[in-house]
Order: C-alpha cells, then structure tokens, then sequence
C-alpha cells in the first residue's frame, strides 16, 4: 500500500468540489421554496417601539413578516444573541424581523418597507469607554462580560530583581473569517420535525440550537451538512442564528425556507475577531532571563458573549508566550459594546496575544543586546516546566522548533542586499498553544466514528467532524484504512447527518484529528475484533495472530490467507452485523475559577517562524522574502495535508499582519465587501515555507498528533512584524501593519536617523 | 431597474441605439457597471451591451500611429507584442489592473468612460499624448466623429466628454521611440486585486542628461488622472541631477495638495507622492542613470 503519510492520498471531498457537483447550501432548491430576508435598523443601541409590516405585507408574493413575537421556543440565552431582538437593538447586525417571500429579491425589497420606529439610546463603542463609570450598560448592570487571570509568585520581588523592565503596549484589529461561502440555511418542515441544510461547522450545536429556538426536542431537528465553503472559525453562532431564522419561517409557512447572507450582511451582522489592546510589563536580568511578567488586556467583545469566555480564557493562559517565567500576573479583560459581536476566529484568542508577547520578547533582546533566538532558548519551556496556571507540561517540544529554525532559516546573517529604494529585515517568534478545546469549555472533549462494513467487503465511515476544506474526514479514512489494512478507495465517507451519524464534537479548537483520528482507531479495532474472531475461529487460530495488511487477513509468513472482501462475507454467516463504533475522548482536564490555576489543555503544542520582508521605502509596501513556519505536530499523518494546512494558516495570518480589518466607526460597519476587507492573494503570500516537524516526544494520545489548524495562525504576525522592525529600526505595535504605518515608521526612522544608518551600511556591505 | 437590453453586432446598429436612446448605458466588460448594478447604484432604463462589435475590438498600427480598439480587453493589451514594444508603460498598466479574471472582461474604453482617478489606464496613456475617437450618427444617417486628446475627455471626477449619443469608437497613440525612457509605477495595498492607492507614468527623452521632452502624469491623487504640469515645466531643458530630482518630488506633493486640500488621507499621500515621484521617474531612467 502507499506510504499516505508522505504521499498525497485523493480527498473524497475534492472530486466533487473541483468538478462543482459538490452542492453547497445556495445551490439547494426545494419546491415551494421561500426566501427570508432579515430586517435591521442603522442604531447601534435602540428600543423598538413598533414594527409596521403594512407595506411590505402589500407586495404581491410576500408571505409573512415575523418578529421576536413568533419565536416559538428559546430567543436567546442570557447575555447572548438573540434569533430576533425583543425589545432592545444592541449593534447594528441585529435582526428585527425577517421578511418571507416568493423571491429573493423580493425579501429584500420588502425588508427594506418594514417600518421599525426605535429610541436611540446612548451607547459605547470602545471597551474603555464600555466599563467607564455610568456607561450605559448592555447587559444588566455592568458591560464587564469577564475577566480571566492568572497568578504565579510575586510579581512586585521579580520587578524588583531585574535589571531592565519594559513596558509596551499592543493592539490588533477587527478581522474576520472570510470564508468564500457567506452562512445560509434551508429548512424543510417533515412530518414529524424539521430538516435543516447548513453548513455549520458544529452539525449538532446547530442542531441543539435550532431545536431550542423552536421549541422543538432535539431528536425531531436533523441537520444535514452540504458541502462547507470554508470556516475558518466560524459558521458557528451565525449560522446558529440564520437556521434559526430560516426554521421558524419554515415552520410557520409550512413551506421550505432559505436564507442565505449577502457578503455585506456577513460583514454586517456576522461575527468578527476580538479586538485586544494589551499592555505588557516585563522584567529581565542583563543575561536575558525573565524575572517577572504583567499583562493587562481589554478585550472588545461586541454585543453578545457568544464564546468569548472560552476565547479570553484562552488568551489568558497563553499570554506570557512559551516561557519559564517565576512571577506572573496576567488579567484580560472582555467588555461588552454596541459594535458587532466578538467569537471565534481561527485562532481563538492566541494570534491576539502571541503577536504581543513576541513582539515584546524581540524588544526584550534589542533592549539587552541580545540575541533574538537566543533570549527565547534562555528561557523557553522545557519538559516538565510548571505554567503560570500551576500546570506541569508534557510533550514540550519548543526547543526542537528553535533548532530547526535555526538550521533552516539564516537568523544570524543579515539579509541580502536589497534594491535600491528598499529595505530588508529579519524576525522571529516562537509559541505554544493548548490542545483542542481545553477547560475554556465544560463538557468532555470527545468524538465518535462508526463504521459499516458492507457485504461487498466495503466500507462506510460515520463521522461527524465537518470537512471545511482541511482534511478532516480523509485523515479518519486513512487510519481506519491503516488499521483493517483496507485500501482506501474502499471506504467511503457517509453524507453528513444528524439523524443517523454520532456526534463527534464540533470541528473547532484545531481537535479534529485528534478527537476523531483517534476514534477512528478505536472504532477500526472494533471492527477487526469482530472479524478476527470469526476467522480465528474457523482456521482454529488465536484471533491475536491475524494480521490485516493489503485488503487481506493472514497469519504469521502467510500460512493461512483469506482476502478482506472473504472474511467479510464469513463473518456475515457467523455474526449479525459487521461494524465497529468507536468513541475517544481527551484526558479531562480542569480549571479552578476561584484560585485561577488547573490543567488547562490535556498538552500544548509548539511552533516557531522566521521571516524576512522587504520594504519599498517610497510606498511602505511590504513584500514577503522568506518565511518559514515550523510547527510540532506530534506525529505526521499525511504530510501535504498538514504542509496544506500550515500554509493555510500562514496566509490567513498575513491579512491579519498586514491588510485585514473590519472598519467599525460609533457602531456603523464601514467595510462591508471585499473591495474594502483586503485578503492577501497569491500574488501577496508567497515564498512560504510550511514545516511540519514531528518531535522526539508525541502528542499525548494514542496516536501522538497535535492540532495544527489554529497554531498556524499565530506564529506569522510577530515574525513579520519584527522583520519590519529590524529593517527599519521602528517598532510597529499595532495590527494590521497597513501601507500608512509602515510608511509612518519609515518616517520615524528617517526622523531618527537610523534609515541613514541603514542605507549606509548596505553600501558598506 | 434595467428595461431594455440591446446586443448590436454592428458599431452602426450601435451608433443608431444610442442616438435612439439618448444617454442609454454602455456595456463593455461590465466589471465597474455590473457591481454597481448590484449596489443599485447601476443605470436605470436602457442598455446597449457592446461586446459583439467587433469593429470595437484589436489593436492595429499604421506608421506610428496605434489604435487600440476600445473594447479590447486588458488582457489583450498585456499579451501585445506590438504594445509592449511601442507603448510598454500600457502594457505595464494592464498588467496590475484587477485579476487575470477582471482582465479577461475588463475592456480599455471601459476604464476610460467610468473615469475614475484610480483608473489604471489613464497615466499611461496621457504619457503617450492619447487621443479618443468619438463617433455619432446624425439626422442623416452619417456618422460624425470627434477626436479629442485624452486630457480634454477628462471632465472631472467619474465625468467624461462623451456626449449621450456618442460612443468611444478608438483610443489613439503615437508609438513611442525607442530612444524614449518610461516607466509605469502603482501602489497598491496588495499585488493583485488592488485599486491603485497612488499611480503614476512617466515618458522622458534625454540628451546628454538634460531632458528634451517629458510627460509626467499621475493617477489617484487628485480628482482626476492629470498629467502634474509643475513637474513637467521644472525638468523641461533640465539637468537631471539628484537635487533636480528631489525637487521634481517636492513639486508633485506641493501641486497635489494645492489641488485637494488636507485631507484624511494627506498625512499618506503627500509624503508618498514626494518619494513616489522620486522613484517613479528613476525608474524611468532605468538603473542605468542611478541617481
């Protein structure tokens, strides 16, 4: 069989997208199909006084306008978003009614003659402003939404103890998710409960959610999953919102229901990236060890909590960067404000305050006099090093990453000449990142796969992890291939489907191939047990002998042999069923909300990056020279997917770096296409170099994998963003690093006279 | 809401439509009309689609006159053997214009008639002295033309000369010399995909390094792609020395602001269009004359 760790293996996904018979959600069309059109209002903070449907209710092919007032179950949980808004608008995303009709544009056209009269109310559009005294307040009483610490010895006798301390403070943007697929769902009312087309990344969290907002128990909602056009974090609470929507008009029509956004009405309602603003206050000794660290962070959650606990709480504990650090003291903040909600981006909390504990580490060692990669092996973690949350790490492979980073990437030489106009540099950065989804989220993190045997010898794989695009669900099939020594072109995925599939979580937090990589082994051996037993017991063998290799069953030197496809047609004489189900789930792990410490993530993940970038000095243009991104995967399963994914990862991080941001002025979404929200293409992002490095320590589970999904979000920003202060010799502190703040740090360098020193030296070299 | 929707397969048929549908709106490659259409910022009423005339379409020379097709495609103008060695600065300017996607569609004559000051087609070919083709069919049924030099077509921001039963039938240039020096530069916030943040061409003939003839233009930093006079004026029988540089830097900015004002953006653009102006013409000169 090939050897699908370093060889490319099909994707059972990629037939159908590339020759476009995979069905996304837009494509789906049921007879008597309507369409739901969200009505909002431009006030960032209102109460609704009354909502005239008259004139829209007048048009020909209008069928109803629905309001909070036929929610039929649950509208929202504390604090969180609503399906329609009661009484009180809190951003300007928010949905106070939808509009049913024939067409498409038709809901739009009458959403746009339904008159809502509101009362504006006063309202914050910053978190300082948010938890100032006598704001006006979202949600009760307070707009404080949480506050996470972490506490470790004595911060005042670190400070105390250093020669030189730092203090900085760091800020990033409002970014998204981007994904080429806008949310959308179609509801199709059945007999005995609903049918719901979404292509949410949590099949059975949308499921959950639909239910509960109709009023419906959870066995009578059947999610079913068309082909995702991308997450990338989201997907989520959005599209929680939109099959809610989609299903209480389906309901009440009795007809199917499609809604599917607009590109402005993800930029509109849809959830965004927190914002962080961090201040870093940070103690060394002239040899580079760290004494002491605090961080304070404010957090703009938006209008809704959503996950933002989850997310800051991430934030927090990974705050100090990966470093052995005696005294600490980290609080992050979340505030509730009247922009459009915060929750999960691809990352979760870690690129925030990894682009700020990396920078700071590279000023920490320009401050010294030292170097770079140096400061960071000084005090990097090691096995068995104790976090600032009184947790001792397993699997701790961050040194190997700075090895190999230093084999692979020139972070002592200079960089080559460059052009003349332009300036080049060079930076790094390095991290750790939890595992999977971690204490931040109270149930147990756990998945399942099932499979079927066929007659025929074939095999159809239940999974419930959602293929964005990453491999998820082939990485299932190449371990129950690997582990009934079955060729893969024999397993088939089944379709995605809440009514028969079991749950395996939502495909977040980067735990996609360790959850289910991992069920996928149990399931496969449960599977071969069954069928081990039946042809032990037929060639008077131990079942403990048999070995499943190239579509076959054998036993030691091949004395006795049978084909797969034969002892699967034995074992349907002897056995009821062929089948094996499969569960796994994470060690549990905790996290004490009294005296901030637990075991925060069963293991952590490492990564380091370097980068070299070339500024044009009349335009601030930043161009990419190098950049190389190592990253400790614990084991490889299939290498160019994971390349693919790190790469992935990087490119998103480059809009986050350097071009992407969500402009939002006093609760008006400024940027609402992409004409304005600037990914990078592939003209931007390139000489990428991914690397995958498998440890001499293992992820610990029985595979040994880490996730890599959301780590290769966070090492890039800082890299750059150090590169360009070693070209120019000024810092930038504020994502992104747009063509205006280079340009403004080019001039701050020429004010200080540092480029002279620069141009000077290139000349000398 | 458009209600009408005319395909001529003949610049004729298409001259009678315009002149029967006064003001109607044109369709050429559809990549600014059809997003606005989408916006409803579109045109309301008639439109008369352009894309089967071919009379439209190519680009011929004769002698040293070029003529490019309105129509034609900037893909077309990036794969021309004939441009890139008569006229490389438009060549050049195809180049950055959208995605291979939007060059495929977007058309030259398009560029032209929105009118934007971003619009990647206009400093080059002001460099190049262009002149357009206008044609109508009068009462009679003959057709009427009027050839204006590219800076008269330009009546302001999103405004051009054309008349509501005119149709932009040529774009016309001189083909460069090949003793001339040029260079096309934009910046953009990314390298494909990008509206132009500032753009600009520069054509220069130098004898012992004083410069002979010069063409300097500018696009998005005012209200419309201008040729920047001062700049011309200043190096006109000049030695291009690097303070004489420098200074040509100085004049762009100082023009520029006379002309908008601070604005939000000045704090960028200003210092940027000193430097780019800079940049832009030592790239005309082309390594060989560092500065």
């Amino acid at each position: 069989m090939v050897n699908e760790k370093r060889n490319p293996v099909d994707r059972q996904d990629a037939y159908g997208k590339i020759t476009g018979k995979a069905k996304y959600v837009d494509d789906l069309k049921f007879p008597g199909m309507l369409y739901v059109q969200t009505v909002r209002i431009p006030a960032p903070h209102a109460r609704i006084i009354n909502i005239d449907s008259s004139e829209a209710l007048k048009l020909k092919g209008v069928v109803k306008v629905l309001t909070a007032k036929d929610v039929f179950g649950r509208n929202h949980l504390p604090n969180d978003k609503p399906v329609l808004v009661e009484d009180v608008v809190k951003c300007t995303g928010d949905g106070v009614a939808v509009v049913v009709a024939e067409t498409r544009s038709l809901a739009a056209k009458a959403a746009k003659l339904v008159k809502v009269d509101y009362e504006e109310l006063p309202a914050v559009y910053t978190p300082e402003e948010a938890l100032a005294a006598g704001a006006p307040a979202l949600h009760g009483d307070s707009n404080l939404a949480i506050t996470h610490k972490t506490v470790k010895g004595d911060i005042a006798a670190g400070f105390r103890e250093a020669d030189v301390i730092l203090e900085r403070e760091y800020a990033t943007q409002r970014a998204m998710h981007a994904a080429i697929e806008p949310d959308g769902a179609v509801v199709v009312p059945e007999a005995d409960g609903i049918a719901v087309y979404c292509p949410g990344k949590g099949p059975f969290n949308v499921k959950r959610a639909v239910a509960a907002a109709c009023g419906l128990s959870e066995n009578r909602v059947r999610l079913i999953q068309p082909a995702i056009g991308g997450a990338f974090g989201g997907k989520d609470c959005d599209i929680n919102v939109v099959a809610s929507r989609a299903a209480m008009a389906a309901m009440i029509t009795g007809r199917p229901c499609k809604m599917t956004w607009t590109r402005e009405e993800v930029l509109l309602e849809g959830s965004k990236r927190h914002p962080f603003k961090l201040n870093y206050k940070i103690g060394a000794k002239k040899d580079g060890r760290i004494t002491a660290i605090e961080i304070n962070g404010l957090a703009d959650v938006g209008a809704y909590i959503t996950k933002s606990k989850a997310t800051i709480w991430r934030a927090t504990v990974e705050a100090t960067g990966p470093y052995q650090i005696e005294n600490v003291s980290t609080t992050i903040v979340g505030a509730f404000t009247n922009n459009v909600y915060s929750d999960a981006v691809r990352g979760f909390g870690s690129p925030q305050v990894d682009f700020a504990s990396e920078s700071l580490m590279s000023e920490l060692a320009k401050e010294l006099g030292m170097d770079p990669l140096e400061i960071r092996r000084i005090n990097a973690y090691r096995e068995g090093a104790v976090t600032a949350t009184s947790q001792k790490l397993k699997s701790v492979n961050l040194i190997e990453c700075l090895d190999k980073l230093e084999e692979v990437f020139p972070v002592h030489e200079k960089p080559a000449a460059p052009p003349a106009g332009k300036v080049r540099g060079r930076g790094i950065s390095c991290i750790f990142r939890g595992e999977a989804n971690g204490a931040g989220v109270t149930t147990l993190d756990a998945a399942a796969v099932n499979l079927h045997i066929e007659r025929d010898g074939s095999i159809t794989v239940l999974t419930g992890i959602a293929e964005m695009g990453q491999g998820g669900s082939n990485i299932v099939l190449q371990m129950v291939s690997k582990t009934l020594g079955v060729s893969i072109e024999n397993l088939k995925v089944s379709p995605l489907d809440t009514a028969y599939l079991p749950d395996s979580g939502a495909t977040v937090g980067s735990r996609g191939t360790i959850t289910s990589g991992n069920a996928a082994v149990v399931a496969a051996e449960d599977a071969k047990k069954r069928i081990a037993k039946v042809v032990a017991e037929d060639w008077g063998v131990s079942p403990e002998c048999l070995i499943f290799e190239n579509n076959s069953v054998f036993t030691d030197h091949k004395k006795k042999q049978i084909s797969f496809q034969d002892a699967v047609t034995l074992s349907y004489t002897k056995l009821p069923g062929v089948f094996g189900y499969g569960w796994w789930s994470l060690p549990p792990v905790w996290w004490d909300f009294e005296n901030n410490c637990g075991d925060t993530y069963a293991s952590f993940n490492y990564g380091a990056c370097g980068a070299e970038v070339e500024i044009d000095l009349a335009s601030g243009k930043v161009e990419i020279i190098d950049v190389v991104a190592i990253h400790d995967v614990g084991r490889i399963l299939n290498e160019p997917e994971v390349r693919a994914q790190i790469a992935g990862g990087g490119s998103m991080a480059y809009g986050f770096t350097l071009t992407e941001e969500v402009d939002i002025r006093k609760g008006q979404v400024k940027t609402l296409n992409f004409d304005g929200y600037l990914l990078p293409t592939t003209m931007d992002f390139k000489n990428f170099r991914p690397i995958p490095l498998e440890p001499q320590k293992p992820g610990v589970n029985p595979l040994g994998v880490k996730g890599i999904g959301e780590s290769s979000t966070a090492t890039f920003a800082p890299a750059v963003i150090n590169a360009i202060e070693n070209a120019l010799g000024v810092r930038i502190r504020k994502l992104p690093a747009d063509l205006e703040s280079v340009f403004a740090a080019i001039q701050e360098s020429e004010r200080l006279g540092y480029l002279a020193e620069i141009l000077k030296g290139e000349k000398t070299q | 809401m458009i209600r009408e929707f005319f395909q001529p397969d003949t610049l004729i048929k298409a001259l009678q439509l315009r002149g029967d549908y006064e003001g109607a709106s044109l369709l050429a490659g559809g990549t600014d009309l059809v997003v606005a259409m989408r916006d409803d910022r579109g045109p309301e009423g008639i439109m008369i689609d352009l894309s089967k005339v071919h009379a439209l379409k190519g680009i011929e020379a004769a002698e040293d006159l070029i003529r490019i097709g309105p129509m034609t495609t900037f893909t077309e103008i990036e794969d021309s053997a004939l441009l890139q060695e008569a006229a490389g600065i438009l060549r050049e300017a195809a180049k950055t214009v959208g995605s291979p996607q939007i060059r495929n569609r977007g058309t030259l004559g398009g560029n032209l008639c929105n009118a934007s000051a971003a619009g990647d087609g206009f400093t080059p070919l002001l460099c190049l002295d262009a002149k357009v083709e206008l044609q109508s069919l009068i009462a009679n049924g003959t057709v009427t033309t009027r050839i204006l030099a590219l800076e008269d077509f330009i009546a302001g921001s999103k405004k051009t000369a054309l008349k509501g039963n005119e149709i932009l039938t040529g774009i016309l240039i001189q083909r460069l010399p090949a003793s001339s020096l040029s260079a096309f530069k934009k910046i953009g916030r990314r390298n494909a995909l990008a509206i132009a943040r500032l753009s600009g061409s520069c054509v220069l003939k130098l004898e012992n390094n004083v410069v002979k003839r010069i063409r300097f233009a500018l696009g998005a930093s005012t209200s419309v792609p201008e040729r920047i006079k001062a700049v011309e004026e200043y190096l006109m029988s000049r030695e291009l020395t690097a303070e004489a540089l420098a200074e040509t830097g100085k004049l762009a900015s100082e023009y520029v602001f006379s002309q908008t004002g601070a604005r939000s953006s000045s704090s960028y653009k200003l210092p940027v269009i000193e430097k780019f102006t800079v940049s832009l013409i030592s790239a005309a000169l082309g390594g060989k004359n560092k500065i």
